[in-house]
């Protein structure tokens, strides 16, 4: 099957190894995912602008809880602590930094898929696993440090605001350090969940819907008030784990009140664990 | 050298890849060859690891190349042009699969110098024109020095000073003792630049052999011949049972007799011979009638 020799070729040594190969590290596939995702103008622009919109979110929820606390005569009751951790890490505030660290996760995958640069990175670097690893490391690293800022920021701002009437509340509080951290690990934990989805739907705008509806709507579907599966359920999702780990002070008597915060920790475990998992099992199967 | 053996690659239905096999030796250059939709880049995708076979394997030096741990040091592949993220500079596309390869920023200018990109190295993708794209596409191939490359339609886009540098750059890399393998759906492009030719039609093998091998293959090999007196040689020649069509000109085309006997003949009747020339089969000519029936979408007509 071989083609014949064309008379009158010259004789040539054939090239059939390369001169030298350094060994292949794990860091170096880290740094290359980190060239990329800063390599593209939107990742600093959705982050910062993102991060200014929560700090923004927050102060102004400090600032009308401050409000409403001096206009209602100015006595503490047993949810004022609650009510200035949840000033620090609002509803609007969390479900803002979801989006973003999914939309990033889901990107780094998906956005390889959509634009044809996975055949470029794969042919570049066969070991598929190890590519997905390394953005997983890249993803979780980045939404951390950004998930921390976000928080960190957020806490000095909005109980600078509340110190005015002395309702924030402190960091060694009991819970205040839980909730904060449960609010700084939602980023990389969404992060993940979206390598996952961008791993399994590879369109773009497709898997962005995809992470929406898994992260945020999905948990709009189950009870949380009564025992039953579907409460089961509702309590495996990030978001409901999240809002258990938040709770300081006595419990309000619904929902995860009747769960404990190492189940919620699980969640939270379970779901990045996974994600991970799915992410580099897909990439890994499939073909590009 | 890349070996392919009983390669298959189904998608459900009608295999696009069926039962290949092949060998791209080093130091040649290897044009590979089909119409449109025949397998060539399902075939590439499975060499390279991109896409697993249904059934058979493919080797580069011997080594399924999915069991790499990093590949651009020992394959380059331009596949698609398209194969880059647009929002990225074309400086940090190569930044970036150098960086996964150990392979430093110097090699990095180096290559970008080598496809003319420097002035735009800063530009992001986005705004590159077809042909740029694939100068990018064939920098990313020669990032790793590697010794076999692979390249996905490379002339498509560029312009004829392009199409003239890519095929001095793949008879250079030849020349250096490298795998040189080249697909095309057009035989013109490789008239001048390959010396093996693997030919495929609707996934299956149609010839794998050298260039001139193939064009021998032309089996209309016709003389061309001009004369004053076109009447009288053709019927000379058809005497002889040869087909023999005229222009109206005073130029025949005559199957069926070469131009020796030709020459020849018109001495002994004496007939004058202003032209007599032998024409030569083409590898065009050769690729058509071998691929005539294989292909998928022929225009002017439903299949």
């Amino acid at each position: 099957m071989s083609a014949g020799t064309r008379t009158g070729a010259p004789e040539l040594p054939a090239r059939v190894a390369p001169e030298s190969e350094p060994p292949a590290r794990f860091r170096d596939l880290v740094a290359a995912e980190w060239l990329k995702l800063w390599s593209l103008r939107s990742t600093p622009w959705l982050l910062a602008l993102i991060a200014v919109a929560v700090v923004a979110v927050n102060a102004n929820g400090a600032a009308t809880e401050s409000a409403n606390f001096h206009s209602s005569g100015g006595a503490p009751d047993p949810f004022t602590e609650f009510r200035a951790v949840r000033a620090v890490v609002s509803d609007i505030g969390v479900l803002l930094v979801m989006l973003t660290a999914a939309s990033v996760g889901t990107l780094a995958v998906a956005g390889e898929y959509a634009t044809g640069s996975a055949r470029a990175t794969f042919a570049a670097v066969p070991a598929r696993r190890h590519v997905v690893a390394a953005k997983a490391v890249v993803v979780t690293a980045v939404m951390l440090a950004y998930g921390a800022a976000l928080v960190g920021t957020s806490f000095a701002v909005t109980q600078s605001i509340l110190a005015e009437h002395h309702i924030d509340a402190a960091l060694y509080d009991s819970g205040v350090l839980r909730a904060l951290a449960a609010s700084v690990l939602m980023a990389p934990v969404c992060g993940l969940v979206g390598m996952a989805v961008g791993a399994l739907v590879r369109g773009t705008a497709s898997a962005l819907v995809t992470v929406v509806i898994v992260l945020i709507l999905l948990p709009m579907a189950f009870d949380d008030d009564k025992a039953s599966w579907s409460t089961a359920l509702d309590h495996a999702q990030p978001l409901s784990a999240w809002e258990r780990l938040v709770m300081v002070g006595p419990p309000p008597g619904w929902g995860w009140s009747t769960a404990g915060f190492a189940e919620a920790w699980t969640v939270f475990a379970l779901w990045a664990a996974i994600s991970a998992a799915v992410a580099v099992v897909a990439v890994d199967r499939r073909d590009v | 050298m890349i070996e392919v053996h009983e390669l298959t690659k189904r998608y459900g239905g009608r295999p696009a890849v069926d039962g290949l096999s092949f060998r791209v030796c080093p130091g040649r250059v290897t044009g590979f060859l089909g119409p449109n939709g025949a397998g060539k880049s399902t075939t590439l995708r499975m060499i390279l690891g991109l896409e697993a076979p249904t059934v058979g394997t493919a080797t580069v030096g011997g080594v399924a190349f999915r069991s790499r741990p990093r590949g651009l040091r020992h394959v380059g592949a331009l596949l698609d042009a398209g194969n880059v993220h647009n929002g990225r500079t074309a400086i940090a596309h190569l930044r970036a699969l150098a960086r996964s390869n150990a392979i430093g920023r110097g090699r990095v200018d180096e290559v970008l110098g080598e496809v003319g990109l420097s002035a735009v190295a800063r530009r992001r993708v986005g705004s590159f024109s077809l042909g740029m794209r694939q100068r990018l596409g064939i920098a990313t191939a020669l990032l790793g020095d590697p010794p076999v490359l692979l390249f996905d339609e490379p002339a498509n886009g560029l312009d004829p000073e392009g199409v003239r540098w890519v095929r001095g750059l793949f008879r250079r890399l030849a020349a250096e003792g490298r795998t040189v393998f080249v697909s095309s759906h057009l035989m013109s492009e490789m008239q001048n630049t390959a010396d093996d030719l693997v030919v495929i039609g609707r996934g299956r093998l149609l010839a794998a052999e050298s260039a001139d091998a193939f064009a021998a293959r032309g089996s209309r090999r016709s003389v061309v011949v001009r004369t004053p007196d076109p009447e009288a040689l053709a019927a000379v020649l058809r005497a002889e049972r040869a087909r023999v069509s005229a222009d109206g000109a005073g130029l025949l085309t005559v199957d069926g007799v070469n131009a020796d006997r030709i020459g020849e003949l018109a001495h002994r009747h004496g007939l004058q011979l202003h032209q007599l020339a032998e024409r030569t089969a083409s590898l065009e000519e050769a690729f058509m009638e071998l691929t005539g029936d294989t292909v998928d979408y022929l225009s002017g007509e439903e299949r």
